[in-house]
């Protein structure tokens, strides 16, 4: 599964990864406790302080994740 | 009722989009511009090499175009423009750029006031701010988000 990091995320801990899961699947919420224990300069932004992100939708932390989804975390937004 | 946004890799000149969105303009009384550029110096009064406007490839010019036409129907202006940059802006460029016309100068006023409220919030950017004496990421600040909420119904 390959995962998407922008902004400060981006930046702590790379623009995509890839990360391997079994076949059953893995939650959202899931996801990002395992991504915080292997990146844990960048943990408080992959809690919930960032959305996720799966076929250009924001999914809630209870969706679940197949092996061939690409899914991108967003931190809070800023534009203007 | 005409709307655009655009989503600019590279330097634009306001003044030229003021004139295309001037010419475009046939029956309205009232036209509003605004102009945002990147400041010299950061909140806590260091100097500032340059912006950087990360972005999304697929997702961020759509949520200009949605900001833009919720702007242009929520105060009935007949035309409504957002150009915004991505990527590396230096200090004194342009970073985005929205005019609204409208048949009285309220409705254009407030739309151009509104676009730029939500741009702030709910565009998908994610700014770094890149200072002499180091570089931070950029978030809505308290006053951001409460003149973003002061337009929830």
């Amino acid at each position: 599964m390959k995962i998407r990091f922008y902004g400060r995320l981006g930046e702590l801990v790379g623009r995509e990864i890839d990360v391997y899961i079994a076949g059953e699947g893995m939650s959202v919420a899931a996801l990002r406790e395992r991504l915080a224990a292997q990146f844990p300069a960048a943990s408080a932004d992959i809690g919930r302080r960032s959305r996720a992100c799966v076929a250009d939708a924001i999914v809630g932390e209870g969706h679940l994740l197949a092996a061939g989804d690409t899914v991108e975390f967003f931190p809070p937004l800023s534009g203007g | 009722m005409t709307v655009s946004a655009r989503l600019a890799s590279e330097g634009f000149n306001a003044e030229l989009e003021d004139a295309g969105f001037r010419a475009g303009v046939e029956h309205e009384g009232a036209i509003v511009t605004f102009v945002g550029i990147a400041r010299p110096s950061s909140a806590e009064g260091s100097d500032v090499r340059g912006l950087y406007l990360d972005h999304h490839p697929r997702l961020t010019e759509p949520s200009l175009r949605e900001i833009a036409e919720d702007a242009a129907e929520r105060f009935g202006v007949t035309r409504l423009s957002v150009v915004h940059r991505c990527g590396e802006v230096r200090p004194g460029e342009t970073i985005v750029w929205v005019a609204a016309a409208a048949l009285h100068r309220r409705a254009a006023f407030e739309a151009v006031e509104y676009a730029m409220d939500r741009l702030k919030t709910d565009a998908i950017f994610w700014k770094r701010e890149d200072a002499v004496d180091g570089s931070r990421w950029i978030e809505p600040t308290t006053i951001d988000r409460f003149d973003r909420a002061r337009w929830s119904d």
